[in-house]
């Protein structure tokens, strides 16, 4: 563990980190856009998002992900932005669809090609 | 959102992931190859909704190589803390407007994290085998010094 703690090993990782969660993020807001909140930014798609990643991340990985991240988000568009629940859980729910199944199209062939191998 | 814009940030989150992963096993030593480290992170990302789902990675690189589970997990275990704190300070500089308790909240949150992080990094366990390999390297520093390791 020792050889991870150097400071510019966690350095470029944050920086890694950060634009994953920006590609995350866009792809949020992307959704948003697209299911009729027309006015849903970069800032809004990142603070909803984060909050729910956040408090997920932080029970451990105890909990599913799946149902916890949806209702959170919806909390935190509410709160922040004023977003009606409905819309909230149209939202996280159309990104959970979205973002599952284009990981599913990423993910399965790689692994489908090399399980074998 | 159009199919192409999906996929295409899809890509780019899956493809810095693959790096980071990529570069925290380099600086372990427990480098993959580009077919290991591709499936393990594509059964990784699939299980990743599973709770403890994120350490499917490191099952597969322990059974496809050489590369011992907890090594790698400490890899895993970089990338999420790292991932946390990222999404706290974003909260802490943020916040939530009708949750004004979020930003302290988060502020407390992410320094826990970073301590946490600090002493998880800098924690060595004392193993069976380092203890007789750390009295090798003891010997030999004193047998340089004192010559006392010249019986044995």
């Amino acid at each position: 563990m020792r050889r991870l703690s150097h400071l510019h090993v966690l350095g470029v990782n944050v920086v890694i980190a950060g634009a994953y969660l920006a590609a995350l993020a866009l792809a949020v807001m992307a959704v948003g856009r697209h299911v009729g909140l027309e006015r849903f930014g970069f800032l809004m798609a990142a603070t909803t998002y984060a909050f729910a990643l956040a408090v997920v991340f932080l029970t451990g990985g105890l909990v599913s992900q799946i149902g916890t991240v949806e209702v959170l988000g919806m909390s935190a568009a509410q709160a922040a932005f004023g977003i009606s629940y409905a819309e909230g859980l149209t939202l996280m729910l159309a990104f959970r669809v979205v973002w599952t199944g284009t990981m599913w199209l990423c993910n399965l062939p790689i692994v489908a090609l090399l399980w074998r191998a | 959102m159009s199919f192409a814009e999906a996929l295409g940030l899809a890509v780019a989150y899956l493809a810095l992931k693959a790096w980071q992963l990529h570069l925290l096993l380099r600086n372990l030593g427990a480098e993959a190859d580009w077919r290991r480290l591709a499936l393990a992170f594509a059964v990784g990302e699939l299980a990743l909704t599973l709770p403890f789902g994120l350490f499917a990675q490191n099952w597969v690189l322990a059974r496809t190589g050489r590369a011992p589970f907890g090594e790698t997990a400490a890899a895993t275990v970089v990338m999420l803390l790292v991932e946390i704190v990222v999404v706290l300070v974003f909260l802490a500089v943020v916040g939530i407007r009708g949750w004004p308790v979020v930003r302290p909240a988060a502020i407390v949150a992410a320094s826990a994290l970073c301590v946490l992080m600090a002493f998880v990094l800098h924690f060595e366990p004392r193993r069976a085998g380092s203890r007789s390999a750390s009295a090798g390297r003891c010997c030999t520093a004193r047998s340089r010094r004192r010559s006392i390791c010249s019986a044995a």
